[in-house]
């Protein structure tokens, strides 16, 4: 931004996303959760490294100790086999996060590439592709899922995104195809086109770019989704193996002992709640930032 | 007289209706250019105008290809611009040609607020065809980008700023240095001032006509009254309904004209003296714009034409040639 061929310095804008920014510093209740998240988060990642220094590995037993309702050491107790709650949830938190956070950048990404030809394309093209979303859309989403699952025979992470990605991209295709539809309409799309911008970058450079709104609140809006459906596989046994542990499975444990060990269910729900609760706010809010109908749009 | 830069030939431009059932026998069409014959010649202004509807936006991006057409000819430096598509996979691609050939016409959008990209500086919107063609780059670039800034009357110091920070006038200003920005032959104006205040649009005006000058561009200036075109163009063609019903010399249209639906628009025009304003007559049409779909028989203006005949409604009026030297030509058989 330097050396100019005129006296006054160049004027930094605002782009819209500043904009945007600004709104949802605003909005507290997002903002708040927006920090809760990322507290959250960090504390899954580093958490049980500390944990771990500190001698409670997640999947450390202490049959004789037992299953052992909250005490100073053991902050959420301890299960069956005596390895550490917190840890336990902490590691498991992370394994959903990471499973909700790729599953969801995978279908947002799928979705918004494939929408968006879709719909720039128009036509015979839009049809076929849109149909086959459809088709999609009719088969059950959860039935979809565990075929894949149960298929590949391999109960890893991988197959999990893969799984949740590909029936997850369905709904963000849709959004930017609405999009995409109406943008391409506008004047500054027929600028490109007279000034002969290809058609890839006219998608990449002027119609995503206008989309991204949306795309990123249905993205955070997707992660909880991702995590509640991973939980649900996990819960029938047919994500996460034990004894590595997710959220689904430590609440799944926890709903079979109950009766006698209630701390083993609550506090993974309750980390769960939180989680699930603030990134749904911090969706709300980053709707409202980006919303272009609260502004007087330009 | 120079020589001519584009010509169009019978130019048709329709849009298919949707079948309204299944079983509809065929698909009507929306006729909105519907046979145009006309010339622009190199360095010249040509004002299109007619009412909303009547299919000037259409014939104007119809000659920058920026809407295929379904027959005719455009042709430009005698490359037959419709011809420079292919067509595969059901998709519609440009040729290299017609790409190389954008770079010598461009476009001014009406709306200033849905021409520009919310999401890029103005930086990169004006740049954009200069980086689209490689024609410049870092440093050059943004000098050049500057240069364009102050050419059309913006601060450059701007351009690192977005749309939405900018009035409409300033921001039909980074239109224009976006559509000049690489020096084209040919400008297509698609009612540039018309959204814009009163105040603002004899500036618009003005820029245009001394950009025009100093460029040696060829200009087709788009505009539903006669009032603005007046003052910029050498030439202007009425449309009505798809068709050209007059064409001539600017001063030729403006005291003379002769086609009805002319003399109709010209009298719209306010004079801006009261006791002038009151005392003369004006035409006032009657009735709406007939629908492009279905398009009257014979003359199409013939529903609201104040000097009607019986035969007016069989007989589809042929452009005539009323003065070699004005170039004007008429589609009325009654004049």
């Amino acid at each position: 931004m330097t050396s100019q061929s005129t006296s006054k310095p160049i004027v930094e804008g605002t782009s819209l996303w500043l904009d945007a920014w600004k709104r949802l510093k605003k909005n507290r209740a997002a903002y708040l959760s927006g920090i809760v998240f990322v507290f959250l988060t960090c504390l899954c990642f580093i958490g049980p490294f500390v944990m771990k220094a500190m001698g409670f590995a997640y999947d450390a037993q202490d049959i004789a100790y037992g299953a052992h309702s909250p005490t100073l050491n053991h902050w959420f107790g301890t299960d069956f086999y005596g390895r550490d709650i917190f840890t336990r949830v902490l590691v498991g938190a992370r394994v959903s996060l990471k499973i909700g956070l790729i599953a969801a950048i995978v279908s947002a990404i799928v979705g918004t590439i494939f929408g968006s030809i879709a719909g720039y394309a128009g036509g015979k093209i839009d049809n076929l592709m849109m149909r086959f979303v459809d088709i999609l859309y009719a088969l059950p989403y959860m039935f979809l899922v565990i075929i894949f699952v149960t298929i590949t025979e391999n109960k890893g992470e991988t197959v999990l995104f893969i799984a949740l990605g590909l029936v997850g991209w369905l709904t963000t295709a849709r959004i930017v195809r609405g999009q995409v539809l109406s943008l391409k309409e506008r004047e500054f799309v027929q600028a490109a086109h007279s000034i002969g911008v290809p058609a890839y970058l006219i998608i990449f450079r002027h119609l995503i770019p206008n989309t991204l709104g949306p795309i990123i609140v249905y993205f955070t809006l997707t992660i909880p989704t991702m995590i509640l459906q991973e939980a649900f596989l996990s819960f029938l046994g047919l994500g996460i193996q034990p004894p590595k542990p997710s959220l689904g499975t430590l609440i799944n444990d926890g709903a079979n002992h109950m009766i006698v060990f209630w701390w083993e269910l609550v506090f993974p729900s309750l980390f769960m709640a939180v989680m699930l609760f603030s990134l749904n706010f911090l969706g709300d809010g980053l709707r409202d930032a980006l919303d272009p109908q609260m502004k007087k749009e330009s | 007289m120079s020589s001519t830069l584009l010509q169009i030939k019978e130019l048709k431009v329709h849009f298919p209706m949707p079948k309204t059932s299944l079983f509809a026998p065929s698909s009507s069409a929306v006729k909105a250019v519907d046979g145009v014959t006309l010339d622009v010649k190199k360095g010249e202004t040509l004002g299109l105008v007619g009412e909303s509807g009547c299919g000037k936006s259409t014939l104007g991006r119809a000659i920058l290809q920026l809407i295929r057409s379904t027959s005719g000819e455009v042709v430009f430096d005698g490359v037959d611009l419709t011809r420079q598509w292919s067509h595969r996979f059901g998709i519609w691609r440009p040729k290299d040609r017609l790409r190389r050939l954008r770079q010598r016409m461009q476009i001014i959008f009406q709306d200033p607020y849905s021409a520009l990209n919310p999401r890029m500086t103005i930086e990169s919107i004006v740049s954009e065809p200069l980086k689209t063609f490689n024609i410049l780059s870092g440093q050059a670039l943004r000098q050049r980008v500057q240069e364009l800034m102050e050419k059309v009357g913006l601060d450059p110091s701007y351009i690192r700023r977005y749309p939405h920070e900018f009035s409409g006038g300033q921001r039909q200003r980074i239109g224009i240095a976006r559509a000049i920005a690489l020096n084209p032959d040919f400008i297509i104006a698609d009612e540039p001032i018309s959204a814009l205040d009163v105040s603002i649009q004899a500036q618009i005006l003005n820029l245009l006509k001394k950009l025009q000058k100093e460029m040696g561009m060829t200009l087709v200036f788009i505009a539903h009254d006669l009032a603005a075109v007046r003052h910029i163009s050498d030439r202007v063609a009425v449309m009505y309904l798809g068709k050209i019903v007059e064409l001539g010399d600017t001063q030729k249209i403006i005291y003379d004209p002769l086609h009805p639906y002319t003399k109709a628009l010209i009298s719209s025009i306010p004079v801006p003296d009261p006791l002038l304003e009151k005392s003369r007559k004006r035409t006032i049409l009657e009735g709406e714009i007939p629908s492009p779909i279905d398009p009257p028989s014979g003359c199409a203006f013939h529903t609201r034409c104040p000097i009607m005949t019986e035969a007016c409604k069989s007989n589809v009026p042929k452009l005539r040639t009323i003065s070699d030297q004005y170039d004007h030509v008429v589609s009325c058989d009654l004049v």
